[in-house]
């Protein structure tokens, strides 16, 4: 770029050429801001039993507009350092007018099931926190129950007897599922070829619909999405009101099976609570539920048909139906939610001063308080956003604090599809005043000089927590944080995670509310010189 | 220095294509002949030009007159891998008045011709304009960003609105001609230009190279004069 500099400079001087001056260009230097990335999208992943993030995550983006969709730090390569995956719309690729970006994010850990989430980013959406649970298939979750058993075959790789297997019931998961393998069924891969082998490794996770954990174990993550295929043979966007769900996976000779010869019984027992929409009263015996099926390779839903509804040999009331191929089953109502139109919603919460931000949870449920959908939202006053994928129905919202857990406003919407503006004053969290502490992170790169830093997102806890006590603080806009969530005194250590790289500056105790600092090379490197000189050379790097 | 001024009028004229003989061959003076007014057109760095010259005395001359620069181009210019699409816009417009003196007139060689200059001007348009901007793809890791998406660079320069003139010139006092030919060579002192840089969406950290930029543009306060006149003698 001093070319420009050079070229330009010299047609300006082209009448002064006796002058003999000092270069036009000496010194100079072209900034670039590295805040290409305008739109972007954080996941933030955990763990269903509560493990520790494995560290082989891989994540990927699929689906109509991937094309545009790149890690934060500008490769296409999607990195999850600490479990923190953060994605960005390439410029030429945003969102304009009523166009919105569509595209899947899969994401893959040994001993995990797979995740392929649908991603919508429409203009304007600049940021989005998506909290992902990784579900380890064969251990029980709070909300999930989870059955393994081997089973032998015939040489012939025939079940031999018809076997049952069913999820236990667990201190929170009351309902099970059971599927039943007639005698002499063989088993089929992907291929569609026999498979052969001694046993049938089956396993299934059960689900309880009831249970606000489970939202983030279903399929996609949410109870809404943009690719339903529904009895007539469209797809379009929905929401799901499940009653029961349930994950069946079987293995012969170390090959997943997609299809049985013969097809094989499932029964799931129902939430007992649930409420049917075409009757609005307490599910019953003898009421239909319809039975749509998930494949996590394409993240398509689609309608199996309709199941009936009957007490179990336990009493429960269980949907039965066959199937000839093994996916995620759900059981309940869909509610097309292609005609809506998403309400806008504006939050005051005039205690957030000067720009803080505060995370809180937007939690969405029924009249009967079942939860539809959570989000975890960075909080500021004069906020714009939608509330989006919820059904034509009378919901509940409630705001409520992550750190205090108390909720800060609530309300009802009549018809969350019917669009609409809603203003939503957000209260002052109890206990200590609230302070707004500043980070401003300046950062100088070698022979660049001052550069906007892209937004990234910080991550922190009390000092010395454990590893899982880490929660999102804020995005840095530009450099800047503004948050509530820190005291002055008070020490904590913080994270940030960069392309495959995580930093971290520990025990950092707020000392004032201003805690700005610059970064760079003579300026501040921390603690750890080299390596963070050298972070910040490769980061610098691709400002090019 | 005679020689070299020779050499540089030669250039000029054989440039031009113009033939002069007669005006150079000049001897004798009639003064009786002299022509008090011309008006005369001009060519020069600093634009094109009319002036009226009012030559009260055989060595002094009054010149009033006007020059417009108007230079706008759109380039693309390929410079190493990238190729960059610079529109530049240069605007010199002055309204002046000159005297000249022949310091020489009762030569009778070629240093007859030299005429020294003073004057000022006033320069209604004194500046340069650029806006430049890739033509080509930046990256930032393995994003493409279009030159759109990077913004745009918007340069300008501004000199003082009057500028004093001094220079030197060789033309003829006594021509014989309806039409004669003149040459100057000067500069205006422009002062101290007034620089501002501004970058658009992904550039407006360049603005804080526009103090650099203006320290190193602070020396560049001459506008030099090569010009040709093209007189008609009114009388």
């Amino acid at each position: 770029m001093r070319t420009f500099f050079k070229l330009f400079s010299f047609v300006l001087a082209l009448g002064f050429v006796f002058n003999s001056c000092k270069n036009p260009a000496d010194n100079l230097n072209i900034l670039v801001d590295a805040d290409i990335i305008k739109y972007k999208a954080t996941f933030i992943l955990s763990t269903s039993d509560g493990t520790a993030i494995p560290n082989d995550i891989t994540v990927t983006a699929t689906g109509t507009d991937a094309g545009s969709i790149y890690d934060f730090s500008g490769s296409k390569k999607i990195y999850a350092p600490a479990g923190v995956a953060t994605i960005g719309v390439a410029p030429s690729g945003v969102p304009k007018g009523s166009t919105k970006l569509n595209f899947n994010v899969v994401i893959k850990a040994t001993g995990f099931l797979d995740k392929n989430l649908p991603v919508s980013i429409e203009q304007d959406q600049f940021s989005q926190i998506i909290k992902v649970t990784l579900l380890r298939a064969t251990t029980p979750s709070p909300a999930s129950s989870v059955v393994v058993a081997e089973v032998g075959l015939g040489t012939d790789g025939k079940t031999t007897t018809s076997t049952t297997i069913s999820t236990p019931v667990t201190g929170t998961v009351t309902e099970t599922t059971s599927i039943t393998v007639p005698a002499g069924v063989q088993f089929k891969g992907a291929d569609g070829t026999i498979l052969s082998g001694g046993n049938l490794s089956a396993q299934a996770v059960n689900f309880d619909p009831t249970d606000p954990a489970a939202l983030a174990l279903f399929p996609g993550g949410k109870l809404s999405a943009p690719n339903i295929t529904t009895p007539g043979g469209t797809t379009g966007s929905a929401v799901f009101l499940p009653a029961g769900f349930t994950d069946i996976q079987m293995f012969v000779g170390g090959v997943e099976v997609k299809n049985f010869t013969t097809p094989i019984n499932i029964g799931v027992q129902l939430d007992p609570t649930y409420k049917p929409q075409s009757s609005g009263q307490l599910l019953k015996a003898g009421d239909k539920l319809a039975v749509y099926s998930y494949q996590v390779s394409t993240g398509q839903f689609k309608y199996e048909g309709l199941a009936n509804v009957a007490l179990d040999a336990s009493n429960k009331l269980a949907a039965s139906f066959t199937t000839d191929h093994l996916t995620v089953f759900i059981v309940g109502d869909v509610v097309s939610t292609a005609s809506c139109t998403e309400p806008n919603v504006t939050f005051i919460a005039p205690w957030l001063t000067g720009g803080a931000t505060r995370t809180v949870n937007v939690e969405i449920s029924n009249n009967d308080g079942k939860v539809l959908a959570t989000s975890e939202v960075l909080l500021k006053d004069g906020l714009a956003d939608k509330f989006r994928g919820l059904p034509p129905i009378p919901v509940r919202y409630r705001i409520i604090d992550v750190t205090t857990s108390t909720v800060l406003a609530s309300g009802s919407i009549a018809d969350p599809c019917a669009g609409g503006n809603l203003s939503i004053t957000v209260g002052q969290p109890g206990g200590p005043a609230i302070q707004n502490v500043t980070l401003v992170l300046n950062v100088v790169c070698p022979n660049k000089g001052p550069v906007t830093p892209p937004n990234f997102d910080m991550f922190y806890k009390t000092a010395g927590a454990a590893e899982s006590a880490y929660v999102l603080l804020g995005t840095a806009n530009q450099g800047l944080i503004k948050t509530s969530l820190l005291k002055v005194g008070s020490t904590y250590d913080f994270r940030v995670t960069w392309k495959n790289e995580t930093k971290r500056v520990n025990n950092r105790t707020i000392t004032d509310l201003d805690m700005s600092t610059t970064v760079g090379e003579g300026l501040n490197l921390g603690t750890n010189t080299a390596s963070n000189r050298a972070l910040l050379i490769e980061a610098c790097k691709s400002l090019n | 220095m005679k020689r070299r001024f020779t050499i540089l009028i030669c250039a000029v004229l054989m440039l031009v294509g113009v033939r002069v003989n007669a005006q150079t061959d000049s001897t004798a003076v009639d003064s009786t002949k002299r022509s008090i007014y011309y008006i005369s057109a001009h060519a020069a760095t600093q634009g094109l030009g009319l002036e009226f010259k009012y030559s009260p005395l055989a060595k002094f001359n009054f010149r009033a007159g006007f020059s417009i620069l108007p230079l706008k181009t759109d380039g693309v210019y390929s410079i190493k891998a990238n190729s960059t699409d610079i529109n530049l816009k240069a605007e010199f417009s002055n309204a002046h008045l000159m005297a000249d003196w022949h310091p020489f007139l009762d030569k009778q060689n070629f240093a007859s011709k030299l005429i020294l200059t003073a004057g000022a001007a006033y320069f209604w348009q004194a500046k340069g304009d650029a806006i430049i901007t890739y033509n080509g793809t930046s990256y930032y890791g393995e994003i493409p960003v279009t030159s759109e998406d990077l913004g745009e660079l918007y340069g300008s320069v501004k000199w003082n609105k009057v500028a004093p003139y001094a220079g030197f010139g060789f033309e003829n006092a006594f021509p014989k001609h309806k039409f004669n030919l003149g040459f100057a060579l000067g500069a205006y002192y422009m002062g101290k230009p007034d620089v501002t840089l501004t970058g658009t969406k992904l550039l407006t950290k360049s603005n804080q190279n526009e103090e650099q930029l203006r320290k190193n543009m602070s020396g560049y306060r001459f506008l030099p004069v090569l010009q040709i006149n093209f007189n008609y003698s009114l009388n």
